[in-house]
C-alpha cells in the first residue's frame, strides 16, 4: 500500500516539526522497543474520497515529555493525555496543510483516546524517539476508498 | 479602547494552558483570562464576562468555533475574535474572514507570532 506509506511520511514530517516547534525535542527513528506503550491517541482525517486514521503510541517517559513541553508543569498529571492528544491533534494540522494541494478537503476529527491493543489494526507504522523516549506513530485507511480518485 | 480581558476557548486543557502561557510571554501579563471548554460554554461566559477579544479553536465538541463566531455576529455582537488552530489551510481562513475573525494563528505557534498578530488587535 503505497499510499498509507505516503500517508505515514506525511505525519512523520508532520511530528517531526512539531516536536521541534514545540521544544519536545529532535524526533529520530529507532528500531529499539525497551519501553512499552502506556498511552494511545487517534485522530481522523477524512474527505468525500477517504478516511485516514492516525494514531500514537508512547511510553509514560514520553508523554510525560510531551506534557511538559506543552505547559511546563513539572506534575502534569491531569493532562497528561491531554497533552497527547493535542500533539496529535497538532500533528494532524500539519499533515492536512501539507496534503492540502491534493486533497484540498480533508477535515480533521477530535483526537481521541485509543487502547493499546488498538496499535495492532493499523497498517503502517513508524517507530521514532525523543530524548530516548518511545513513540510510535501509525496511520490505517479504516473505511472504504478510493485513492485512484485523488 | 485597549483589550482587558480575554477569553480563551478550547476544548483541549493542555492548550488553554499554552495560550495563556504564550500570552504572557508575549508581554500581555496584564490581560484577564478567562477560559472556556467548547463554543457552548463560551456564550455562557460572553455573556457574564463581556470579554474584549476571543481566542478561539476551531474543531470542538458542542459548538465549534466558526458556530461560536456565527452566533455572536448573529446576536450583533461584535467582540474582536481570532482562531487559534490546528486548520491554517487557506480556504479555513477565508471561512474565517468572511465570518468576522480578524486573524487565524496556526498550531503550532511562537510567542512573538503571538505579538505581532496581538499587539495591533489589543492596542
Amino acid at each position: 500500500m503505497p499510499d498509507l506509506e505516503r500517508f505515514l511520511a506525511a505525519a512523520v514530517r508532520s511530528a517531526e516539526h512539531t516536536a521541534e516547534a514545540l521544544g519536545v525535542g529532535q524526533v529520530v527513528h529507532s528500531s529499539a522497543q525497551s519501553e512499552p506503550h502506556d498511552s494511545g491517541v487517534g485522530l481522523e482525517l477524512f474527505s468525500d474520497v477517504l478516511t485516514l486514521d492516525v494514531a500514537l503510541f508512547a511510553c509514560t517517559r514520553a508523554v510525560r515529555l510531551v506534557a511538559f513541553a506543552l505547559t511546563e508543569l513539572e506534575e502534569p498529571r491531569e493532562i497528561l493525555d491531554d497533552s497527547l492528544r493535542e500533539f496529535l491533534n497538532i500533528v494532524g494540522g500539519g499533515m492536512k496543510q501539507s496534503l492540502f494541494e491534493r486533497l484540498p478537503n480533508l477535515r480533521l476529527g477530535l483526537p481521541r483516546s485509543l487502547a493499546l491493543a488498538d496499535i495492532l489494526s493499523f497498517g503502517r507504522s513508524a517507530e521514532l524517539s525523543v530524548a530516548g523516549s518511545r513513540f510510535t506513530l501509525a496511520v490505517r485507511a479504516p473505511q472504504q476508498y478510493s485513492f485512484r480518485q485523488l | 479602547m485597549a483589550a482587558r480581558k480575554v477569553l480563551i476557548v478550547d476544548d483541549s486543557k493542555a492548550m488553554r494552558l499554552i495560550v495563556r502561557r504564550t500570552l504572557r510571554q508575549a508581554g500581555f501579563e496584564a490581560l484577564e483570562v478567562d477560559e472556556a471548554e467548547n463554543g457552548k460554554a463560551a456564550l455562557e461566559v460572553i455573556g457574564k464576562a463581556q470579554p474584549d477579544l476571543i481566542l478561539s479553536d476551531w474543531n470542538m465538541p458542542e459548538m465549534n468555533g466558526i458556530e461560536l463566531l456565527r452566533a455572536l455576529r448573529g446576536q450583533k455582537n461584535q467582540v474582536k475574535f481570532g482562531f487559534i488552530t490546528t486548520e491554517g489551510t487557506p480556504e479555513m481562513r477565508a471561512t474565517a474572514t468572511e465570518a468576522g475573525a480578524l486573524f487565524l494563528i496556526a498550531k503550532p505557534f511562537t510567542p512573538e507570532q503571538f505579538r505581532a498578530t496581538l499587539e495591533p488587535v489589543i492596542a
